[in-house]
């Protein structure tokens, strides 16, 4: 792969052009003086503050972080009015979720700047990544149903699926692709199953019982099941069926 | 007025409008989470609204220092809102009563076993 080839070199020049580039147009000025203070300042920076030697050029494939770009600005504008529009009307009862959402790719840096990219938009962000598990937990506001719960589960592979292409390399992409339609599918799935929607207060209760359910043993707890208790259940089951999945995949 | 007024003039009102969202948002919301949506959200949008308001009205010169700030607004905002809300979650600053589906205290509960 060509972005470890940088491994061990400390100052990658990528770094410094950004450097220089950010350097420049703080000052706002475009001669050659203000290029070489740019270039020491940042030569210093790098010497004295060394990044981690795993680098990543983000430039690689410019027209890709345009698409992205382009992509989270109509992202940011339409779920901007609907949260706006969702507090204005209900800011007396607020309705959140916080959903368990499979990670795409398993690059560090790619799973920090897809989390980046979700948590830019208004509505939604990354509460919690789960490493080793590759789930991230997904605080999104204005969920009041289970099919609201869903659109924000495929809110978030979608753009999620965006980022990684734009970030990651040839491999990632199409992995990422299959990966998000087979997450999309397992959640579906489920969604036949548990249209209900459960008040606050009983989603509270159904994981309170779940998690005495899980404490006392899994026979128990399935047959334990509720109206309210089976949505929850299967909630909590998407994580584990897509790490499945994923294991099988390698 | 120009068309360029126009423009500057529309873009720095939907900026403010989103920003003034923000903080009424802060005031009227429940609980940390939601009160950090709307600090860090519309707000963001509303300052990004504001630059470019502002960078049509000036030099092109001049307007990159304001695309840096918008830049930087992008990269830091989800960063924050991402470390805040998880110290939230962990210290008790969340209304369950607010949250229809909550899979990480699900989680939580599981490994704690």
């Amino acid at each position: 792969m060509s972005r470890r080839s940088t491994h061990g070199t400390r100052v990658a020049p990528s770094l410094v052009i950004w450097l220089v580039v950010v350097w420049m147009l703080l000052w706002g000025t475009f001669d050659v003086a203000t290029a070489v203070y740019g270039l020491v300042v940042a030569l210093l920076v790098l010497v004295l503050f060394p990044l981690p030697s795993h680098r990543w050029n983000i430039f690689r494939r410019p027209w890709r972080l345009v698409v992205l770009t382009v992509y989270v600005l109509a992202d940011l504008f339409g779920s901007a009015l609907r949260f706006v529009a969702d507090t204005v009307r209900n800011s007396a009862k607020v309705s959140a979720a916080i959903i368990a959402v499979p990670v795409l790719s398993d690059v560090d840096h790619i799973i920090a700047s897809a989390a980046n990219v979700v948590s830019l938009a208004p509505g939604k962000f990354v509460l919690q990544i789960d490493r080793p598990g590759g789930i991230w937990y997904v605080y999104a506001s204005g969920v009041r149903t289970a099919e609201d719960a869903h659109k924000a589960y495929d809110d978030v592979i979608d753009m999620q699926r965006v980022a990684v292409w734009a970030f990651g390399d040839e491999t990632e992409a199409p992995a990422a692709r299959s990966r998000a339609q087979e997450a999309k599918r397992q959640r579906d799935r489920s969604a036949v199953r548990k249209p209900q929607r459960p008040s606050p207060i009983e989603a509270v209760a159904a994981s309170e019982a779940q998690s005495r359910g899980a404490e006392s043993g899994d026979a128990e707890f399935h047959g334990a099941a509720t109206r309210e208790n089976d949505h929850d259940r299967d909630g909590g089951d998407d994580p584990g069926d897509f790490d499945e999945n994923r294991r099988e995949g390698r | 007025m120009s068309v360029r007024d126009w423009i500057s003039a529309v873009l720095l009102v939907s900026g403010a409008l989103f920003c003034v969202i923000g903080a009424w948002g802060m005031v009227r919301l429940p609980d940390t989470l939601s009160r950090l949506q709307a600090a860090t959200k519309p707000q963001t949008l509303g300052l990004l609204l504001i630059l470019a308001g502002t960078a049509v009205r000036l030099e092109p010169h001049f307007a990159v220092g304001l695309v840096l700030a918008g830049l930087f607004q992008v990269i830091t905002a989800p960063v924050l809102s991402q470390l805040f809300g998880r110290a939230a979650y962990r210290t008790g600053g969340v209304d369950r009563s607010t949250l229809v589906v909550d899979e990480l205290s699900q989680r939580l509960r599981a490994g704690r076993e």
